[in-house]
């Protein structure tokens, strides 16, 4: 997996670390405690999201032709992933874990890529109302990745990814 | 049990409640690790060298077998110091064992090295370790001293021993 701690464990091979990689994990590791409770705020929240998100998501899943829940569940499981790249402090883990599998669902769906960046964004509009200030501050910059990523509109290189297994309820049901 | 590296393991769920009281303990101890890695360090020359004194002492034959037995088991316990001041940095055991442990093993058993051998210089180094490093440093790093002793002598007994 591709993200900053595991480049610095691999760059520092056959060495000891240098004090500034000491001290990126040092300061990492210090900001572990916040970032461990935030993300079982979203965990705690996760439910919540996928009820309040039901009526956003139905008439887009219609017009996609997707099942309105099993969309729902795929899109609110992606939370765990967002989560994931917020605990290891790297938004661009999002590229892989987020952002090349829904546009490769986009792209085989003909479902307008901007649309799924939007349901991050009203995604967080209601997270950010539930949970604590310390815990908006830490997703803000991962939603915000998120939602850009998806609306972006050069994802060539990312469609080439293959589909994970989460997007497989939205297309065989 | 593993800190950071967890977190390379979720990406489809959440951190359990063990997984986060194990990350949170492990917030709090980091500053002393990173003080007890600069603290071995300071000392590791000293501690090398005082341990391959003792070996000399007890396998006098060594050299007739390895012509710079002495220069590589510098090398040897040099690199073992490092890497396991790294993982006991990181908390992660699996690291020591995957990048350098059990290679080292496989080197030492084509050499001839008997399990008694690398049972004794290892713990000599430990004991070292121990006399040099404040009681607080030797704390974090003596599950990864006795973990190479043990791990290092799990060898067969060569058919013709060279030491």
């Amino acid at each position: 997996m591709d993200n900053w701690f595991n480049r610095l464990v691999v760059q520092s091979n056959g060495r000891p670390f240098t004090l500034d990689e000491a001290e990126r994990i040092a300061e990492f590791a210090e900001s572990l405690p916040d970032r461990l409770a935030a993300a079982k705020r979203l965990e705690e929240s996760q439910k919540w999201l996928a009820k309040q998100l039901s009526d956003v998501v139905a008439p887009k899943a219609h017009n996609w032709g997707l099942p309105k829940d099993p969309f729902t569940n795929d899109f609110t499981q992606t939370l765990s992933a967002i989560a994931q790249a917020m605990l290891l402090d790297d938004t661009a883990m999002l590229d892989q874990s987020v952002i090349a599998p829904f546009n490769t669902l986009a792209e085989a769906l003909d479902i307008p890529s901007d649309e799924l960046g939007e349901l991050y964004t009203i995604a967080w509009e209601a997270l950010s109302r539930r949970l604590d200030p310390k815990s908006v501050t830490l997703f803000l910059p991962y939603f915000s990745y998120t939602a850009r990523g998806l609306q972006a509109s050069d994802f060539e290189s990312m469609i080439e990814t293959p589909m994970p297994a989460f997007t497989t309820a939205a297309l065989t049901v | 049990m593993l800190t950071i590296t967890t977190l390379n393991t979720l990406r489809d769920r959440y951190p359990t409640g063990d997984e986060r009281d194990r990350m949170t303990e492990y917030a709090t101890s980091v500053r002393a690790r990173l003080a007890a890695v600069q603290e071995l360090e300071k000392v590791e020359r000293d501690v090398i060298e005082l341990t391959l004194n003792r070996i000399k002492q007890l396998y006098p034959n060594f050299l007739r077998y390895h012509a710079v037995g002495w220069d590589k088991g510098y090398r040897d316990m040099q690199l073992l110091l490092q890497y396991m001041a790294k993982a006991m940095y990181l908390d992660d055991p699996k690291y020591y064992d995957d990048v350098v442990l059990t290679w080292v093993r496989t080197i030492f058993k084509s050499f001839n090295f008997t399990p008694k051998f690398l049972r004794d210089s290892y713990t000599v180094l430990k004991d070292n370790v121990r006399a040099k490093v404040k009681p607080r440093t030797y704390l974090l790093l003596e599950p990864y001293l006795t973990h190479t002793v043990e791990y290092l002598s799990d060898i067969p007994e060569p058919v013709r021993p060279e030491v």
